[in-house]
C-alpha cells in the first residue's frame, strides 16, 4: 500500500470516527434525555390517571347515592319486585353506563346493563365488603360479552327490606379520553391503538381481589426524538461525506507535497543502487523531505568520489602487485640468465678451450629459462585475452570425466562422488573444464604428495542449479587467506602467479555462477561452483 | 250449519236491523285525539259489510251476500264488482265472481274452514265510520262519514294528537304502562288477543322441547309485561279455548338440561326490526337459556335458527287439533298478550263499545266529553 494510500486512508477514518463518536455521544445523550422526560412524563400521566380515577369514582358514588336517594328506588324499597325499566330510567338520569338494583339476598330488581336479568342473583356480591372498597373495578358480564367498569356501591334500607345500588361507569377509549393528556402522548386499553414506534408505559387495572383486569397503555411519540435521530444521522453522513472528500482532497495535496518528493527521491535511491552513480533527487522545498534529498544528493557525491578514489587506490595497488610479481617472476629467470651468460664470458676469455663445451651447457640452460619467461607471459597473456564463453546444454559429469584423466598418475588420489541425473547446465565446457582443472591443480599443489581430492557434483539451490565441488585434504587456509583467494595475482605458493583462481572466478561470473570456498585450517579446503541448469538459463 | 257459520249469520242479520236505531241516537260529538297513529277507522273487515257467508259442502267455494244500502267513501257504490276486485288483489290465488247484484262467490283449492276470517285479515273495504280528511293538514285527522251505513259516528273527528300526555286515547307498549299519568288516564286491555312464540323450526326438536322448559314465563308475564298477558302453553288463550291451563308453563331446568345433552349450545333468535316487545322477550329468553346451557343470541336478522313472532289468538276445535298444529309448525308458545291503551277520563262509552274480544276498536259509539 502507497503511503499515499495510507495518508489518504488514515484521513479518511479519522474524520469518519470523529463524526461517528460525535453523532453517537449526542444521539446517546439526546436518548437519554428523552427517555428521563418520557419517564416523567409517563409518570405524570399514571398520577394524573389516578387523580382522574379517583375524581370519577367519587363522582361516581355521588351519582349512585342520588340514584339511592331516588323516589323510584324508595318506592322499590317498599315493594323489592323485580321491574324491567326502572335502572335503565334512572342510570339515563344520572348518566350511567351500569347501574343494579339488588334485594338483599342480591337478587336483580331492575339492572340498567341486561334490563333481561332481572330475578337473578349477583353471587360476585357476597364475595367481600364491596362498600369499603368504593370505587371499584370489575368485570361486568353483558348480552354481547364483558366490560370493564368503574364501579360505586351504596345501600338503602328501610325497617324490613334493603337495597343495594350499584352504579358504574364504562372504563373504555371514551372513559379515558376525558383525560387532558400532553401532546404526543396516548392513553388506551389496546395496545394496537398506538402509533407505531411509540414508547408503552403499562398501567395495569386491578380489580378488589387485585387480580389485573386490564392494562392502561400509555404511549409517547418517538417521533421527535426519531426526527431528531434522523437529523444527527444525515448530518454526521453529510459531514462525514465532506470529511471523506476534504481527505481525498488533502491527500492529494499532502501527496504532492510530502509523497510526490519522496517517491521521487525512492526512485532516485533506486537509480543509484543499480549502478546509475549521476542520478540526483530534485530539491524543491526547504523542509524535511527537501533537507532528506539534498542529504541523499550529498551523499551520492561523496560514495562516488570515494568510489573514484578507491578504484584508483585498487588499479594503483593491483599495478604495483603486477609490478611486483612481474619483477619477481623475471628476476628468478633472469639472474640464471646473466650468470650463464657471465660464465660464458668468462670462459671464453679464460679457457678458450672449454668454451664450446661450455657454450653448448649455458645455451640449454639459456632456452630453459628462457622457455621459462615465455611461459609466464603466455599465463599473463591469457587471463589478458579470456574468451566470451560459447555457451550450450552440457552435462556436469561429463566435464568431470573428461577433466580427470590429466591427473591420475599424480600422487594424490582423485575420488569422483557425481550425481545421478543431474539436469544439464548452460555453459561452455571448455571454460568449465578448465577451471575445474586450476582447482584441481590448486589442490594438488595445497597438498603436496600424497592426500585425497574428492570431486562431488550434486543439485543446488532448490533444483536450479547444479554444484561441482573439489574437496582437498591439504593443510587448509585461514579465513584471511579465504577473503583474498580470488584475487587476481594473489597466490600462497612459493611457485605461480596468482592467476589460477582468478581465471575460475571470471569463467564463473561469465557463466552467471557463483564460486566459493569454504576451509578450516588443517581440514582442508572445499571449492564449490554453482553454475544455473540448461532450462532455466534457456527461459532467461 | 256450523256453529261459527249460524254465529256469523246470525250477527250479521242483527246488524243488519240496527243502523235505523243508532242513527236516531244523540250526536255527542267532540275530537277524538289519539297517539301515536291513527286508528284504520276508515276501513271495514269484508264481512263487516256482508250479511251472510254460505260455503258449499266441500268447503272450497263461499257465498257471500252484501250489505245493502252501504256507500263507500269517495261516492263508490258498494257492488259485487268492486267486492271481487278487491278480494282478488287481496288474494290473488283465489277465485272471485260475482253472482248477481248482492252476491259474490269466492272459491279456494284448499278446503277452506274460515274463509270468512281468512278475508277479514287482508279484505278491508273503505267503509268505516269515518273518512280521511284531504287534502291532509298539519296533523291527520279523520273526520266522521256522514254516510255511513250503520249510522254516524257520535265523535265528530279522530286527530292525531302531539304527544301522549296530550291525547285522549293512547296506544300503550306492554312494556312501557307505568309510564302513565294515572290521574288523567285509566288503563285498558283487551283480553289476551295475540300469540308470542319462538318459531323453532330450525332448531333440533330437543332443543325446542328444551328451551320451551327453561322460559321463565311468568316472571315475563309479570315484569316485562307489567302484569298484562298471560304465559302461553298453547297456541290459544284460556278465555278463548277454555283448555289452555292443559298445557304446561312451568320451568324444568334439570329436565331442559338433560333433554339438552350435548347439542350445540349456539343459536340465534331473531325478532322483528323494531318490534321492541318482542326484542325484550328475546333477551329475556336469552338469559333463561343460559341456565341449561343454551347460548342464544337475540339479533334482528334473517337467516335465525329460532325466531320471536306474534300473531293473532285462533280457536282450535280441541285440545288435540291445536296440539298438533303446534308440532306441525314447531312452535314454542310463550305469552298470550292483550293489546293495552291509556284512555282519557273524558272519553265516554268506551266499555260499552269494545269488549276487548278483538284488536278492532268501535270508535263510532264513543264520545268526548268537552
Amino acid at each position: 500500500m502507497s503511503f499515499r494510500l495510507k495518508v489518504m486512508l488514515a484521513f479518511t477514518l479519522t474524520v469518519a470516527a470523529s463524526v461517528w463518536l460525535v453523532a453517537w455521544l449526542v444521539t446517546e445523550s439526546l436518548s437519554r434525555t428523552f427517555a428521563e422526560r418520557d419517564h416523567r412524563r409517563a409518570a405524570m400521566l399514571v398520577q394524573l390517571f389516578k387523580h382522574e380515577f379517583e375524581r370519577r369514582g367519587d363522582e361516581l358514588l355521588q351519582r349512585v347515592k342520588a340514584v339511592a336517594a331516588s323516589q323510584a328506588v324508595v318506592g322499590l324499597l317498599a315493594a323489592p319486585d323485580p321491574v324491567f325499566e326502572e335502572a335503565g330510567r334512572l342510570a339515563n338520569e344520572q348518566r350511567l353506563n351500569f347501574l343494579e338494583i339488588l334485594s338483599r339476598d342480591g337478587t336483580i330488581i331492575s339492572s340498567a346493563e341486561w334490563p333481561a336479568r332481572f330475578g337473578y342473583k349477583e353471587e360476585w356480591l357476597g364475595e367481600r365488603n364491596w362498600a369499603a372498597l368504593n370505587p371499584f373495578l370489575r368485570v361486568e358480564e353483558l348480552p354481547d360479552g364483558q366490560a370493564l367498569g368503574l364501579y360505586a356501591l351504596t345501600t338503602v334500607q328501610n325497617d324490613s327490606n334493603q337495597l343495594t345500588i350499584i352504579g358504574g361507569l364504562r372504563l373504555d377509549e371514551q372513559f379515558l379520553k376525558a383525560i387532558e393528556v400532553p401532546e404526543g402522548m396516548q392513553v388506551t386499553l389496546d395496545r394496537k391503538n398506538l402509533l407505531r414506534g411509540s414508547i408503552v408505559t403499562d398501567m395495569p387495572l386491578k380489580g378488589g381481589d387485585d387480580k389485573t383486569l386490564a392494562t392502561v397503555y400509555i404511549g409517547q411519540s418517538s417521533k421527535e426524538l426519531a426526527d431528531l435521530r434522523d437529523f444527527i444521522r444525515q448530518t454526521a453522513w453529510i459531514v462525514g461525506g465532506a470529511g471523506v472528500l476534504m481527505g481525498g482532497l488533502l491527500s492529494l495535496w499532502a501527496s504532492e507535497r510530502v509523497t510526490r518528493p519522496v517517491e521521487r527521491l525512492a526512485a532516485t535511491v533506486r537509480l543509484v543502487a543499480a549502478g546509475e552513480w549521476d542520478a540526483r533527487a530534485e530539491v524543491n522545498s526547504r523542509d524535511e523531505i527537501g533537507q532528506l534529498a539534498a542529504d541523499f544528493n550529498a551523499m551520492s557525491e561523496q560514495l562516488v568520489d570515494q568510489k573514484r578514489r578507491m578504484l584508483q587506490a585498487e588499479r594503483v595497488a593491483a599495478w604495483r602487485e603486477i609490478a611486483r610479481r612481474l619483477a619477481h617472476e623475471l628476476k628468478n629467470p633472469l639472474f640464471p640468465l646473466q650468470i650463464t651468460i657471465e660464465n660464458l664470458r668468462r670462459v671464453r676469455e679464460t679457457k678458450p678451450h672449454e668454451f664450446e663445451e661450455v657454450f653448448e651447457e649455458s645455451t640449454k640452460a639459456l632456452l630453459v629459462e628462457l622457455g621459462q619467461l615465455k611461459g609466464i607471459v603466455n599465463q599473463f597473456s591469457d587471463f589478458a585475452r579470456m574468451p566470451a564463453p560459447r555457451l550450450e546444454q552440457a552435462d556436469v559429469n561429463q566435464i568431470v570425466h573428461e577433466a580427470t584423466p590429466l591427473f591420475e598418475a599424480h600422487a594424490a588420489k582423485l575420488e569422483l562422488v557425481l550425481a545421478d541425473g543431474l539436469p544439464p547446465v548452460y555453459a561452455d565446457p571448455e571454460q568449465i573444464g578448465r577451471a575445474l582443472r586450476n582447482l584441481i591443480l590448486n589442490a594438488m599443489d595445497a597438498m603436496g604428495d600424497g592426500g585425497t581430492i574428492t570431486i562431488r557434483t550434486s543439485l543446488a539451490a532448490g533444483g536450479q542449479r547444479v554444484a561441482i565441488e573439489v574437496i582437498d585434504t591439504g593443510a587448509g587456509l585461514t579465513k584471511e587467506e579465504i577473503e583474498r583467494l580470488f584475487t587476481p595475482y594473489y597466490t600462497t605458493k612459493h611457485h605461480g602467479t596468482g592467476l589460477g583462481l582468478a581465471i575460475v572466478q571470471s569463467v564463473i561470473a561469465d557463466h552467471k555462477g557463483t564460486v566459493s570456498a569454504s576451509s578450516e585450517p588443517g581440514k582442508g579446503t572445499t571449492f564449490r561452483m554453482e553454475l544455473n541448469r540448461y532450462e532455466q538459463t534457456a527461459a532467461g | 250449519m256450523k256453529r261459527r257459520d249460524w254465529l256469523l249469520t246470525a250477527l250479521s242479520g242483527s246488524a243488519a236491523l240496527m243502523p235505523a236505531a243508532w242513527a236516531d241516537r244523540p250526536r255527542y260529538g267532540g275530537t277524538l285525539r289519539v297517539f301515536p297513529s291513527l286508528p284504520a277507522a276508515n276501513l271495514e273487515p269484508f264481512t263487516r259489510v256482508t250479511t251472510a257467508a254460505q260455503p258449499d259442502a266441500a268447503r272450497r267455494a263461499w257465498r257471500f251476500t252484501l250489505r245493502p244500502n252501504v256507500q263507500l267513501q269517495g261516492g263508490t257504490p258498494w257492488t259485487s264488482a268492486y267486492a271481487v276486485e278487491k278480494i282478488k288483489a287481496a288474494f290473488p290465488g283465489f277465485g272471485a265472481a260475482g253472482a248477481g247484484p248482492g252476491t259474490v262467490i269466492v272459491t279456494t283449492d284448499a278446503v277452506t274452514s274460515d274463509l270468512p276470517r281468512v278475508l277479514d285479515r287482508k279484505v278491508l273495504i273503505e267503509s268505516g265510520p269515518f273518512e280521511p280528511v284531504l287534502p291532509p293538514g298539519p296533523r291527520p285527522t279523520m273526520r266522521a262519514n256522514e254516510l255511513y251505513w250503520n249510522g254516524r259516528p257520535f265523535l265528530d273527528a279522530i286527530e292525531l294528537a302531539g304527544s301522549a300526555q296530550d291525547a285522549d286515547l293512547v296506544e300503550l307498549s306492554l312494556t312501557g304502562s307505568r309510564r302513565l299519568r294515572p290521574d288523567s288516564h285509566r288503563i285498558w286491555s283487551t283480553l289476551p288477543i295475540e300469540l308470542i312464540a319462538i318459531d323453532a323450526a330450525g332448531a333440533h326438536p330437543q332443543v325446542r322441547q328444551a328451551l320451551g322448559l327453561a322460559i321463565d314465563r311468568s316472571s315475563i308475564v309479570k315484569v316485562l309485561l307489567q302484569g298484562h298477558g298471560e304465559a302461553a302453553g298453547g297456541l290459544s288463550p284460556q278465555w278463548l279455548s277454555g283448555y289452555a291451563f292443559v298445557f304446561p308453563v312451568q320451568t324444568d331446568l334439570a329436565k331442559a338440561k338433560s333433554l339438552l345433552g350435548g347439542r350445540p349450545p349456539q343459536m340465534t333468535l331473531s325478532y322483528t326490526a323494531g318490534d321492541v316487545l318482542l326484542r325484550l322477550i328475546a333477551e329475556r329468553i336469552a338469559v333463561n337459556a343460559r341456565d341449561i346451557g343454551l347460548a342464544i343470541q337475540p339479533k334482528s336478522v334473517a337467516g335465525a335458527e329460532l325466531k320471536m313472532l306474534r300473531e293473532p289468538v285462533e280457536e282450535w276445535p280441541n285440545y288435540d287439533t291445536e296440539r298438533a298444529v303446534m308440532e306441525e309448525r314447531k312452535l314454542i308458545p310463550v305469552v298470550h298478550v292483550p293489546h293495552l291503551y291509556a284512555i282519557h277520563n273524558r272519553v265516554r262509552g268506551w266499555d260499552e263499545a269494545n269488549d276487548g274480544r278483538s284488536a278492532d276498536l268501535h270508535l263510532e259509539s264513543i264520545w268526548v266529553e268537552a
